[in-house]
C-alpha cells in the first residue's frame, strides 16, 4: 500500500516475534465459559485419559458434576463444585483429576473436543440457523452478567 | 466481499451468541451494498454501520431498523471503534475506502450531546476495506489490505495527535483484515495498548492471525479453514476472541480463542 501522503516506515517490528507458549488459566482465574460444552461437543474421558492428564501443568479442564460425584475442596467448600461448563485453574484441575481418579466414575469428567490444552483456539463450527450470507460478517463482543459473547451481523 | 446475489438482495440481519447458544436470526431489513461494520458501546450496547445504494455510510444502534446517514460517497464497508475516554467523554472513529481508495475518517467526539466531524482525508491507497481496533481511549489502529496484498497498518496517537506512517506487516493477503484489541481494559480505561489480534484471509483462503503483544509483532499463524470473505472477531473479555468467516456457500462459521 505505498501511501499517498506517506512514506512507508521501515519499522517493521516483523523481526522481533513473540516467541514460547501463551500463558495457561492464571490461578485467580476461576471463569465462567465462553461456551458451555454441550453433548454434541463434549464426551467422557477414559480411565486412561485422564490418568495422562493428570499432572499435566498445561491442562485446563471443562468439567461438570454429575450422578453422585462430590469433590470437595474444590472451591473451598464441599458444595462449590465447579459448576458446569466452569473452567478451573490448573492447580485446582490437577487436584480434582486426581480425585476424580479416586473416587468418581469416567462420566463425571467431560470436556469439549476442541478444549484439549484448555487454552488457545476452538475447532471451526458452523453457526446454526442463519441463512445464506453474501457479505462479509461484522462482530461485536456480547455482554451479559459473568459471561461473554459475540454479535454477528451479515447479509442475507 | 461481496458474491453472487443482486444488490436489492442485500438485507441486514444479526444473531446473538450470549456464551451458551446462538439466538435466531434476526431480520434489521433494508438495502445495502457493503459488508457491516459493527463495534460494541460501553453499556452494553451496539453500533452497526453499512453502505447505502447511494454509497454514503448509515448508523445504526445494531437492533431497530431506523438508520442515521453519516454522508459521504465510499468504495468499501465502514470499519468502527468506540472508545470511552476521561471525563465520562465518548469517541467513535468509522473509517471508509474512499473513491480515490484512500482512507476517509469520521469521528464523534463529546457525550450524549458530542458532534461528529466532517469526513477526513488520512490518505493511503487501500486495496480493501479498512479494519480498526483500539487499545487504549487515545490509540486508533487502522489496517487495510495494500496494493502489493501485504497487510498494512497506521496508528493514531490522539494525545501527540498524529499519525505513524503506514507499515507493512507482510503477508500475501486476499481479503480485508479484521482487528480487535484487548487486554488492560483496552478501549476503556487503559492509556496503554496490550494486544492487537488482526485477521486475515490468506492466499490459501484459509485464516491467518498477526498479534502485536506489547509493542511486538509475532509471525502469521494459520488458523485453518477455506473462506471466501473478509473475517470479523469481537473480544468480550481478556484473551476471549470469536471469529467469523463465510465459505463460498454462504455459510457462517466461528473459531474461538481463549488465552
Amino acid at each position: 500500500m505505498p501511501p499517498a501522503k506517506r512514506t512507508p516506515s521501515t519499522q517493521h517490528g516483523a523481526g522481533a516475534l513473540r516467541t514460547g507458549p501463551a500463558p495457561g488459566p492464571r490461578e485467580e482465574d476461576l471463569l465462567w465459559p465462553s461456551r458451555t460444552p454441550t453433548s454434541a461437543r463434549c464426551r467422557a474421558l477414559s480411565p486412561d485419559e485422564i490418568a495422562s492428564l493428570a499432572g499435566r501443568e498445561d491442562v485446563g479442564l471443562w468439567a461438570r458434576a454429575k450422578g453422585r460425584v462430590s469433590v470437595s475442596n474444590v472451591r473451598g467448600a464441599a458444595h462449590c463444585f465447579p459448576p458446569e461448563g466452569a473452567l478451573i485453574s490448573r492447580r485446582r484441575a490437577i487436584g480434582l483429576i486426581g480425585s476424580l481418579a479416586a473416587v468418581a466414575t469416567v462420566n463425571s469428567v467431560v470436556r469439549p473436543a476442541w478444549a484439549v490444552s484448555g487454552v488457545g483456539w476452538s475447532q471451526w463450527a458452523q453457526v446454526p440457523n442463519i441463512p445464506r450470507l453474501t457479505f462479509s460478517p461484522a462482530a461485536a463482543a456480547y455482554r451479559g452478567g459473568t459471561a461473554g459473547g459475540s454479535y454477528v451481523w451479515s447479509m442475507e | 466481499m461481496v458474491y453472487g446475489v443482486r444488490a436489492d438482495d442485500f438485507s441486514l440481519g444479526y444473531a446473538e451468541w450470549n456464551g451458551r447458544q446462538w439466538g435466531s436470526w434476526q431480520s434489521l431489513g433494508g438495502k445495502w451494498t457493503s459488508s457491516p461494520g459493527a463495534c460494541a458501546t460501553d453499556v452494553g450496547g451496539h453500533l452497526v454501520y453499512c453502505r447505502g445504494v447511494d454509497n454514503a455510510t448509515y448508523q445504526n444502534n445494531g437492533h431497530i431498523t431506523h438508520w442515521d446517514s453519516l454522508g459521504g460517497a465510499f468504495t468499501s464497508a465502514p470499519t468502527a471503534v468506540y472508545r470511552t475516554k476521561i471525563f465520562g467523554q465518548i469517541g467513535i472513529d468509522v473509517f471508509v475506502r474512499g473513491g480515490n481508495y484512500g482512507l476517509w475518517q469520521k469521528a464523534y467526539q463529546g457525550g450524549g450531546g458530542g458532534s461528529w466531524s466532517d469526513w477526513l482525508s488520512v490518505g493511503g491507497s487501500l486495496a480493501s476495506a479498512p479494519a480498526v481496533a483500539s487499545g487504549g481511549p487515545a490509540l486508533l489502529d487502522v489496517f487495510a489490505r495494500g496494493n502489493d496484498n501485504a497487510l498494512w497498518h497506521l496508528n493514531f496517537d490522539e494525545n501527540r495527535r498524529s499519525w505513524t506512517n503506514w507499515e507493512s506487516l507482510g503477508g500475501v493477503i486476499s481479503s480485508g483484515p479484521a482487528a480487535v484489541a484487548w487486554g488492560g481494559n483496552a478501549g476503556l480505561q487503559s492509556f496503554v495498548q496490550q494486544h492487537l489480534d488482526v485477521f486475515v484471509q490468506g492466499s490459501d483462503h484459509a485464516l491467518w492471525r498477526k498479534s502485536l503483544d506489547h509493542g511486538r509483532w509475532s509471525s502469521w499463524e494459520s488458523l485453518g479453514g477455506r473462506f471466501a470473505s473478509d473475517p470479523a472477531v469481537a473480544s468480550w473479555g481478556e484473551g476471549r476472541l470469536d471469529v467469523y468467516v463465510v465459505t463460498s456457500n454462504g455459510q457462517l462459521w466461528t473459531k474461538s480463542y481463549q488465552a
